[in-house]
């Protein structure tokens, strides 16, 4: 059912979306990329 | 496709530019400490040293002065031990002591003498005899949790493999690598607010104290001050204090706190810790004696009658000459203050020596020169 109402990212039809879309799914994308680095051992002390 | 693309690359770099402008005005400030650290030089005091980060301080100063032959790691306990008591020539003794100081914050300070090549002949460490206590909070470290968790995870730190550019090379991935991150994402828009905001950045204060508080020695005029070997002179209003006041301080420490020692749960982390850096610092030729300061007389006299207190110390003073003997150190137990000796007039409060009570402990643990 959630793979039927959410296709994986991989699947979706990119060229075919509007501009709109697009850009939600980029700053979705952008913003996965930064949390999956979510954790700093060097620059800043996080506790 | 292009707008999807062009969104991410946007918004990653605008990440990357709002990361590396922090990073960059951090290690601008970094370098601005370190140049007002390099201005205390011997004959000087500073005043103000007790409103400042002492970790930072400590940290520059030790990054910016010539390579000491003898370094003393500590809290507040060893911080009154000077040149002149150890018998050292000027420059050749530097006091690292700090309020709070525990294990972690002595592998801070010994990484920054040894990753400049000043790795000291000897180290004398003043070990709180509450420091493998888990019920007495000992946090002021968590501020360099990061560098103390890059010693422990490279095996004393120096991986087990490869060349020596091995690590070099992690620690810049690693750099690179956090200009991606959220955390640090989050900590430069803090760190930018602040400095839009017109707000000094952090470890300001040093810059300021070392710009505006630093004297000639002969003026201290009995005010509390730093001098430039590390050592701390007391006020003299605090240093006249009468038996009775000193007495209170001594019984209170005892009975509230339990000389640190109440509820006493084992902490082997920071064993393990302790054993990284000792062993560390063997490895660079670092001989290495340490010792469990004396407590007030009276405060002693109390502790000894508390049995759960003197569990632990004996725990702790197990531990401790094991650690020794691993690590090729010398450990000698004080807590008693007859065993340095050390009379009642020679404390200032119930566990902080007088200078004559440091003077005939370092005697004793023979790292005095005549």
């Amino acid at each position: 059912m959630i793979v039927r109402v959410f296709p994986n990212s991989l699947e979706l039809p990119l060229e075919r979306l509007g501009a709109v879309p697009q850009v939600g799914l980029a700053a979705a994308t952008a913003a996965s990329l930064l949390l999956m680095n979510y954790g700093s051992k060097f620059l800043y002390f996080q506790f | 496709m292009r707008p999807f693309v062009l969104v991410v690359l946007l918004l990653l770099a605008l990440v990357v530019m709002v990361n590396g402008l922090a990073t960059w005005d951090r290690a601008r400030h970094e370098a601005r400490i370190a140049r007002a650290a390099a201005a205390f030089q011997p004959g000087l005091a500073l005043l103000g040293y007790r409103d400042t980060d002492e970790r930072r301080f400590q940290k520059a100063r030790l990054a910016v002065i010539p390579r000491p032959r003898i370094v003393a790691f500590g809290s507040s306990r060893v911080m009154a031990v000077s040149t002149p008591m150890v018998g050292a020539a000027p420059g050749e003794f530097y006091n690292a002591g700090l309020s709070g100081g525990s294990p972690e914050d002595f592998i801070v300070l010994w990484t920054t003498l040894r990753d400049r090549d000043k790795a000291p002949e000897a180290a004398i460490f003043a070990i709180d005899n509450w420091t493998f206590n888990r019920s007495h909070p000992q946090v002021r470290w968590l501020a360099w949790a990061d560098e103390v968790a890059r010693f422990v995870d490279t095996q004393d730190g120096s991986p087990a493999w490869g060349g020596s550019w091995v690590p070099l090379v992690l620690y810049r991935w690693y750099q690179v690598k956090d200009l991606l991150s959220f955390s640090v994402f989050r900590s430069s828009l803090r760190d930018l607010d602040r400095l839009l905001a017109g707000r000094p950045a952090r470890g300001a204060e040093i810059v300021r104290s070392l710009g505006t508080e630093l004297i000639d020695a002969r003026d201290v005029d009995g005010h509390r001050a730093l001098l430039a070997d590390g050592s701390l002179r007391y006020e003299t209003s605090y240093e006249r204090r009468g038996p009775n006041e000193v007495r209170a301080d001594a019984i209170d420490l005892a009975v509230r706190l339990r000389g640190g020692l109440g509820a006493f749960a084992w902490d082997a982390d920071r064993v393990r810790r302790l054993g990284s850096l000792w062993r560390d610092m063997r490895k660079h030729g670092v001989r290495i004696v340490a010792y469990l300061p004396p407590y007030h007389p009276v405060t002693w006299d109390l502790l000894r009658r508390d049995d759960g207190a003197m569990a632990g110390l004996v725990e702790t003073r197990v531990a401790l000459e094991a650690l020794a003997a691993g690590a090729g150190a010398s450990v000698f137990d004080l807590s008693n203050p007859a065993s340095v000796p050390c009379g009642e007039d020679e404390f200032l409060d119930g566990n902080h020596a007088r200078a004559s009570c440091m003077t005939r402990i370092l005697s004793r643990i023979g790292t005095r020169s005549p």
